[in-house]
């Protein structure tokens, strides 16, 4: 089971410069850390693969996954966790769960132990937009983890999270990448996930040489 | 399918957060929609009234009845008698009502020494009528026997009422009415015949006027008709304005509407497309969420003129309709039963029109909306 990149190139619309051109990358291991300086194409990368950009050139093939971008591959395949978390927020914590885990079709225990693993169980019935910062980038872990995905794509899963929270989020990574049946990409500037990474990419670098 | 029950929950929840935050946004289409709705009802009541008084005139005028009259002289009046046959059966093509009348070419005197016209008829049952002779009146008595002379021949006639066809033809005047066989010595001496011709269409009487033109070019015939060809056209003309007025409503409204309504939704759709994206995200298709817009404008499209309509139904009410000459308005509670449809399907068509941003908006790649 991998995503392939191959000669891919990005330019978002309006921009002078590409994002990266002839970008040749796979995702395969369990977890995967992309490290790098903020606005060098990590996260462009992920929505790319995640098929939800369009690339200028170039080709995503998948295999043993459904093609990026497909309603199916969303629903069922793929959980993205964003930046901006971007959860509903006049929906509980339980609600966010729930919807996920009905769109996937992963049954609701599964939800459960995640709420417990991210320490929310108490909070389950709590709108989200009464919850802290930490609070909401766990129920993002937490939903993401619900879906029981096949790919999860992190983008900067514990920027300005304590330590705490950001240790909270790396046990329930772990647990969920420990049957190494799923592809994780964290894309990150946190040197306190590098642990958990089965392979550490410096980013920048990957793009220096591959040019 | 339940998710997708949720997700439609979750955006009328929405919908209404975003109502009782930006209240001015959803005031603001209704009450363009509102007052669209009043001023599309005064436009179609008043063009309902204008059709209603037109209606009312050709049904007071027999605006489709049309006389066909033609002079027979003499030698052919006899030819036509001796052979029994008239012309009369050419006009029984024309699709409506016809009936037909011989005027002598001579008058009859009564005992009163009044001196009144000979109308024949050809066949009797039609006109419903005994082979007898009597004498249409309007004001003498009923049943009453009264002596008449034409020339040598003398006898005694029942008086009785003029039917509708036979009042036009007499215009008010007394005539004496019968057979044209048992009356053939006074036909013989020539005749002019009137048909009265009662057409179903504008499209009838037009008929009417290329037979007459027919007979009259290429027969050489006297005959003319006397009809409201020219009145009927200009008639047809002004329906077919207001049937274009009201085509010109539904899509002003629609247009109005659409342009309102779309500039507002894409300001809303600005700051809800990062929820929207969300939810495509989870892999939820963009039709979808486009329905649910879709019908959220139409709805409040339709709601805003029904509400117009509910304003005027009520103000109505406390107006001096008749001092204002708008007597025509008070029908304005007609409007929710079928009147007002054509501006419901404007504000539904402007729903329409103004949901089209929307549908550019949601084919946004994802990964330029969500960060």
């Amino acid at each position: 089971m991998n995503i392939s990149c191959k000669h891919l190139s990005y330019s978002y619309p309006g921009a002078k410069q590409p994002v990266f051109t002839q970008l040749n990358f796979t995702f395969e291991c369990p977890v995967t850390l992309l490290r790098g300086y903020s606005g060098c194409g990590k996260s462009t990368l992920l929505r790319l693969a995640a098929g939800m950009l369009i690339p200028t050139n170039g080709t995503i093939e998948t295999e043993g996954l459904l093609q990026p971008g497909s309603k199916e591959f969303l629903r069922k395949e793929l959980s993205f966790v964003f930046q901006n978390l971007n959860l509903l927020p006049l929906a509980s914590i339980e609600r966010n769960l729930r919807l996920c885990s009905q769109i996937s079709g992963s049954p609701w225990p599964v939800a459960e132990k995640w709420l417990h693993v991210l320490g929310l169980w108490d909070l389950r019935k709590s709108p989200v937009e009464q919850l802290s910062g930490g609070q909401r980038q766990r129920v993002a872990i937490a939903r993401a983890l619900a879906k029981e995905p096949k790919v999860l794509f992190l983008d900067e899963p514990t920027s300005g999270l304590d330590d705490d929270n950001t240790a909270t989020i790396k046990n329930a990574v772990t647990e969920f990448t420990s049957s190494g049946t799923t592809i994780c990409v964290t894309a990150t500037h946190d040197h306190r996930l590098e642990d958990i990474a089965d392979e550490l990419v410096d980013f920048h670098t990957f793009l220096s040489l591959s040019k | 399918m339940n998710w997708l029950i949720f997700i439609h929950f979750y955006l009328c929840q929405n919908s209404l957060r975003r109502w009782f935050e930006q209240p001015l946004s959803l005031l603001s289409k209704l009450v363009i929609s509102g007052l669209l709705g009043i001023l599309g009802a005064f436009i179609i009541l008043g063009t309902k009234e204008l059709g209603k008084q037109l209606d009312r005139r050709l049904t007071d005028r027999d605006i489709l009845t049309c006389i066909i009259t033609e002079t027979v002289p003499r030698e052919e009046a006899i030819a036509n008698l001796q052979a029994g046959v008239t012309d009369s059966r050419a006009w029984k093509v024309l699709s409506g009502d016809v009936m037909i009348y011989f005027q002598a070419a001579a008058f009859a005197e009564l005992e009163n020494g009044m001196r009144v016209p000979i109308v024949g008829v050809e066949n009797l049952e039609e006109h419903q009528m005994i082979d007898d002779i009597f004498l249409l009146d309007f004001s003498a008595p009923l049943d009453q026997r009264l002596e008449f002379a034409i020339d040598e021949f003398s006898s005694e006639a029942f008086v009785r009422r003029p039917s509708n066809d036979e009042s036009l033809l007499l215009n008010q005047r007394p005539a004496l009415i019968g057979g044209i066989q048992r009356l053939s010595a006074i036909f013989n001496r020539g005749y002019t015949q009137s048909i009265i011709f009662k057409a179903n269409s504008l499209e009838g009487i037009q008929k009417a006027h290329q037979v007459v033109d027919l007979f009259s070019k290429q027969e050489g015939k006297r005959i003319f008709i006397q009809s409201n060809l020219q009145v009927l056209k200009e008639l047809k003309k002004i329906r077919s304005i207001q049937a274009q007025a009201l085509v010109w409503i539904t899509l002003g409204s629609a247009a109005i509407l659409g342009l309102v309504f779309g500039s507002l939704t894409w300001m809303e759709f600005r700051e809800e497309r990062y929820l929207l994206a969300l939810i495509r995200s989870f892999g939820i298709g963009s039709l979808s969420l486009f329905i649910h817009a879709l019908v959220e404008n139409t709805l409040l499209a339709i709601m805003g003129v029904l509400l117009g309509f509910f304003i005027l139904t009520i103000s109505v009410n406390f107006m001096q309709l008749e001092a204002m000459n708008m007597v025509w308005l008070r029908s304005a509670s007609h409007l929710v039963q079928g009147d007002g449809l054509p501006l419901l399907v404007g504000a539904a068509l402007g729903g329409i029109l103004s949901s089209i941003p929307i549908a550019i908006g949601l084919r946004k790649p994802l990964g330029l909306i969500l960060t």
